[in-house]
């Protein structure tokens, strides 16, 4: 048995509430609901200190087409729902465009401004005044390790440093909330693990950060994810799909200790995990 | 045998030095001077009478009819630009699109009653060559730039808009700057058409002088030499403009350059 650690669950940061979707006649989303707490990590369980600060990361699974980018723009704000709301934060704002971050699948970026100027400009539309605005990219580009292509045009980037700013943009202009629609798609395995920790090292550089990741892979999924989320449809008695996905199923790996061990990935638990998942996956 | 033939003689998608390419383009010339030189038209002067109307044309104030004719065909690029691009960035907004697109189609529209039309709304001689030119330009490069900011991935607004940016600003960041390339791409194509268009232009109105009035003044003596010796300039003039914009796009699009 691996150790459990102690952690527990305090008020909501995000809620999807019965959130429907209808585009062009054809009924995409239907009911979906979920909810997302704020994890709160203690080191020593006995008198709480040294608390760790742990955001939260949700993995989220479902086939192609199913209408995880669809619910990504009701998430930031940039679609709204035929039906239903979205509410960030223990009061319950509904969501409006520019509070939650999204990593496109292609990182997208200001292809005729430098990167410190993208970055920057992420930062002023935050609020802040020019000064301030370089010195948080200054501060984000060390993080990242791409100081050097400060004066660099987004074109001349790799893949992998072009997906490391378009995060960093975000996390610049959008509090705590970020949204990455397949960040491990066309990686190779050393990259895939960089991310990750990337994922990781966001999680922990806030206690209300909220990342929702998606991916096509169960195993990558249950490795950075504190929580999945399984996306499907309902079937008729027939056993026919109805039209509309919604959230199915969700797993919470912190329940199963299976969550912020990075050593986890290699135990038996871990694959009876991720097997049982899939094979939920494949039946939804 | 075939080893002795280079590849890229007879094979497509080829790259051969540079040295390789100016001789082939070298080789090419003469080649086609040669044809010219060789040709039994009687109409189509020599390369060398050509070349002997020049003398004869620089006394018929040659450079003095180039620089009028240049100056004006600036300022309609310039107007038309303007045009293009406000008529392009007016398409995002919905009342704006069928202003545009109707824009774009009265390119299928003959100049001959136009003439007319600009003659008595907004005067003749100069301003009549200008608005010919300026609308003639601006059909042309408001249809390709109308799609060109209608190309745009849905993306890239959510991009601007998950950066709590306002649709004016997501039109400036995205549609503006973002198509700023393309912009200066279809500059300079259809700066070739609008000097195209000039020689014509200038035939309506010939007082101002110009290098279209030179030109049909000598081919209404039948002057081919001239007439031949006078497109020869058109036709640099046409490539140093070409080179011109070529020398913006190379300093404004630095976002382009590869490390
Ligand atoms: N504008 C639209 N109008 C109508 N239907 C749409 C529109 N955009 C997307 N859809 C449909 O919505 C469904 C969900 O699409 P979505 O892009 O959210 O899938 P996805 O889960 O992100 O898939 P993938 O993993 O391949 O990216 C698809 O069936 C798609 O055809
Ligand atoms: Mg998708």
């Amino acid at each position: 048995m691996n150790n459990p650690i102690h952690y527990r669950e305090a008020e909501p940061l995000l809620r999807i509430q019965n959130v429907g979707l209808t585009l062009n006649g054809q009924v995409i989303l239907r009911d979906v609901n979920a909810e997302i707490l704020d994890v709160i990590r203690d080191v020593d369980e006995v008198d709480r200190v040294n608390k760790v600060k742990q955001g939260q990361v949700i993995g989220f699974l479902g086939r192609s087409g199913i209408g995880k980018t669809q619910l990504f723009r009701i998430l930031a704000g940039l679609q709204k729902p035929t039906t239903g709301q979205v509410l960030l934060g223990e009061q319950g704002i509904p969501v409006e465009r520019g509070m939650v971050g999204v990593v496109a699948q292609n990182y997208i970026l200001f292809d005729k401004r430098t990167i410190l100027s993208n970055l920057m400009i992420a930062a002023t539309q935050a609020g802040d005044t020019k000064q301030v605005a370089k010195e948080r990219a200054m501060t984000m580009l060390e993080r990242f390790k791409l100081t050097d292509k400060a004066n660099a045009y987004p074109k001349q980037l790799s893949g992998g440093q072009r997906q490391r700013i378009a995060i960093a943009q975000q996390i610049l202009c959008n509090n705590h909330y970020l949204l990455m629609d397949e960040p491990f798609s066309g990686l190779d395995l050393v990259m895939k693990g960089k991310v990750s920790e990337l994922i990781q090292e966001i999680a922990q550089m806030d206690e209300k950060n909220t990342i929702i990741v998606v991916t096509h892979d169960v195993s990558e999924a249950s490795s950075v994810a504190d929580e999945l989320w399984l996306m499907g449809r309902d079937r008729d008695s027939d056993g026919n799909e109805i039209a509309g996905s919604k959230i199915k199923m969700t797993y919470d790996l912190k329940v199963r200790g299976l969550a912020w061990q990075p050593g986890i990935t290699l135990t038996r638990e871990f694959l009876d995990f991720t097997t049982e998942v899939k094979e939920k996956f494949l039946s939804l | 045998m075939k080893k002795y033939i280079p590849e890229w003689l007879y094979l497509p998608n080829m790259k051969p030095s540079d040295q390789i390419m100016w001789a082939i383009i070298a080789v090419e010339f003469v080649i086609g001077i040669l044809l010219w030189q060789n040709q039994t038209f009687e109409l189509l002067p020599k390369p060398l009478e050509v070349m002997a109307a020049f003398p004869k044309l620089l006394k018929q104030d040659l450079i003095y009819h180039l620089m009028v004719s240049f100056m004006l065909f600036l300022e309609a690029l310039g107007i038309a630009t303007l045009f293009s691009l406000f008529f392009a960035y007016f398409s995002r907004f919905s009342v704006g699109y069928p202003i545009a697109t109707g824009v774009g189609l009265l390119r299928f529209l003959g100049m001959t009653g136009l003439t007319y039309l600009f003659q008595v709304t907004l005067g003749g001689g100069y301003i009549l060559k200008l608005s010919m030119l300026v609308f003639g330009i601006t059909v042309f490069y408001t249809v390709g730039m109308v799609s060109v900011v209608h190309d745009i991935p849905e993306e890239e607004f959510d991009h601007a808009r998950t950066l709590k940016m306002g649709e004016w600003h997501v039109l400036y960041e995205v549609v503006i700057l973002g198509t700023l390339d393309k912009a200066i791409d279809l500059l300079r194509q259809n700066s070739a058409m609008g000097w195209m268009m000039l020689t014509m232009v200038e035939g309506l109105v010939r007082s101002d002088g110009g290098i279209g009035t030179l030109l049909l003044n000598n081919d209404k003596h039948f002057d081919m030499a001239s007439v031949y010796a006078i497109q020869l300039c058109i036709l640099a003039t046409g490539i140093l403009i070409q080179f011109i914009i070529d020398l913006l796009q190379r300093a404004i699009c630095r976002w382009e350059v590869r490390l």
